[in-house]
């Protein structure tokens, strides 16, 4: 009954924790989101120099760890302080880890959001887009109505992944940032506990446990969504839903 | 004295007012010259079918209507109106978007491979055009989205996904969405050839009440049969050029061209 117990206090000193990693997540995916769209649009652009600007960036974000990218960045910021911060009187916001953790978040899941976007709007069905232009349509509402929702629909799991990955990334931001009064996450809560008693196994699964729950949630909007987006396909819908239920059988 | 078709009464009727021009037109993709100077008159009420071996620049030259292909030599006029275009050449360009969507919302065109949006209901297909193009009333619309899809026989499948339907019903509801923008025109790619024959009578039926009710279309066919029946007049392309130009009762039984019968010949199985 002890370990029950323990176990118990654990997930209550863990539920404030969860809520910065949560934080982390849902102060970045929606930008991120929103500037991939952008960055995607602009690799599959015709102008070389937004075709590589935007190439550029994809690559730099998405060929280095995400570790080294708040190393760097921190680091740049830092050196910003003195002579650009400061004086604006804006340095408390920037160095502030709830406003850069984000940030750098943002910068990283842009990329590979950006990528996954890039990829589906290369499938998008050819003949739709050109009925689409065959009955003069606009370029706007041309991607409104006929290419963005099959983008959606085609990089619709492949993005799901991209959240839950991000998600289990908001673990990095305290290896780096520094951790103000009792603002922690799941990972430095959790190592905090352990240098108590040591008890590795407790701790961490515990925090195991609330990102585990938190990804079970995502998985199961995500579906419900993705079903939407496929209902004009027999069958597509029922797929999504076996994978998801599969693995805790 | 010419024998009697169904379309016979057409020639005589045609008001000689032309809708789509076409004069010298040239097109090739890298060093492969698909069009080679081909000129094409459709006049109001016509049936202008297009017809060759594969390869021989039919498709291409229905796509320069309406500008999917841009030629690169030679003009378009539609309705009178000419396509502004740049300089001749291979980055030939049109010069005028808001033209050129305009001159498209008024030619209906059927591809060969549907091409439905897929992720709309029929009826959504339908009414997509007048609503997002024309900007048309939506009761309006849909009243007669309803009634063109009655006409190709789709009215019960108005709330279907195009996934729900076979190639035939797909092909007519394709056909649907384009009668719905009142076309000048309605360009037929190969509308039958990705159907088994089967299916290929219920389009072809379809082609043929469109044609009885005095459209004027182009299209693109090896369905001779159909070209027979409905055509005004039929080009014979040929590697890039009109081979032979004829009234179907002409060129069905009394080819000119030596290349002409050789295909009439392979096409009717003899």
């Amino acid at each position: 009954m002890t370990q029950l117990t323990a176990v118990l206090a654990d997930i209550a000193l863990l539920a404030k924790p969860a809520l910065f990693n949560l934080y982390f997540a849902f102060a970045s995916i929606p930008i991120g989101f929103l500037f991939a769209i952008f960055l995607a649009l602009g690799k599959a652009s015709r102008h070389g120099l937004l075709r590589r600007l935007s190439s550029s960036y994809i690559y730099m974000f998405r060929g280095s760890p995400l570790f080294i990218q708040f190393f760097m960045i921190y680091s740049m910021v830092l050196a910003l302080n003195l002579s650009v911060w400061k004086p604006l009187g804006i340095d408390g916001i920037v160095l502030n880890p709830l406003v850069l953790g984000p940030v750098v978040l943002a910068l990283n899941t842009t990329a590979y959001t950006a990528e996954i976007l890039f990829g589906a709007l290369t499938s998008v069905p050819r003949g739709e887009i050109e009925a689409a232009r065959a009955f003069g349509f606009s370029p706007g509402t041309r991607f409104r109505r006929i290419v963005w929702p099959h983008m959606i629909r085609l990089a619709w799991p492949a993005y799901t992944n991209e959240v839950v990955f991000l998600f289990h990334a908001t673990t990095l931001v305290y290896f780096t940032l520094p951790v103000i009064d009792d603002q922690k996450d799941l990972m430095t809560k959790a190592g905090e506990l352990f240098q108590r008693d040591f008890n590795v196994l407790l701790h961490y699964s515990v925090a195991g446990l609330y990102f585990l729950a938190c990804s079970l949630a995502i998985f199961v909007v995500s579906g419900l969504i993705y079903r939407r987006l496929t209902r004009h396909m027999p069958g597509a819908a029922q797929r999504w839903r076996f994978t998801l239920i599969s693995p805790l059988r | 004295m010419v024998i009697a078709t169904p379309r016979s009464p057409r020639h005589v009727d045609a008001m000689s007012i032309p809708v789509v021009e076409l004069s010298g037109i040239h097109k090739s993709f890298g060093a492969n010259a698909v069009l080679r100077g081909i000129s094409l008159i459709a006049n109001e009420g016509e049936v202008i079918t297009l017809i060759g071996s594969s390869g021989s620049g039919k498709s291409t030259l229905l796509r320069c209507i309406n500008l999917l292909e841009v030629p690169e030599q030679g003009q378009v006029r539609i309705g009178g109106e000419d396509v502004s275009l740049s300089l001749p050449g291979p980055h030939r360009r049109p010069t005028n978007e808001t033209q050129i969507r305009r001159i498209r919302s008024e030619l209906g065109m059927v591809f060969q491979s549907f091409n439905l949006w897929s992720h709309m209901s029929v009826l959504d297909n339908v009414m997509a055009a007048p609503l997002r193009v024309q900007g048309r009333d939506a009761a309006d619309v849909r009243a007669e989205a309803m009634a063109t899809l009655a006409k190709v026989g789709l009215a019960e499948k108005a709330e279907a996904w195009p996934a729900e339907l076979s190639g035939g019903q797909q092909q007519r509801a394709a056909i649907a969405r384009a009668l719905c923008i009142n076309p000048r025109v309605m360009l037929f790619d190969e509308p039958t050839s990705a159907l088994d024959p089967e299916l290929q009578v219920e389009v072809t039926r379809v082609i043929r009440l469109l044609a009885d009710e005095g459209r004027t279309m182009v299209l693109v066919t090896h369905d001779m049969g159909l070209a027979r029946a409905i055509s005004s007049r039929v080009l014979f392309l040929h590697q890039g050029l009109i081979e032979e130009e004829a009234p179907p009762e002409t060129l069905f039984t009394a080819p000119k061209s030596a290349r002409v019968a050789q295909f009439l010949k392979a096409s009717s199985g003899g």
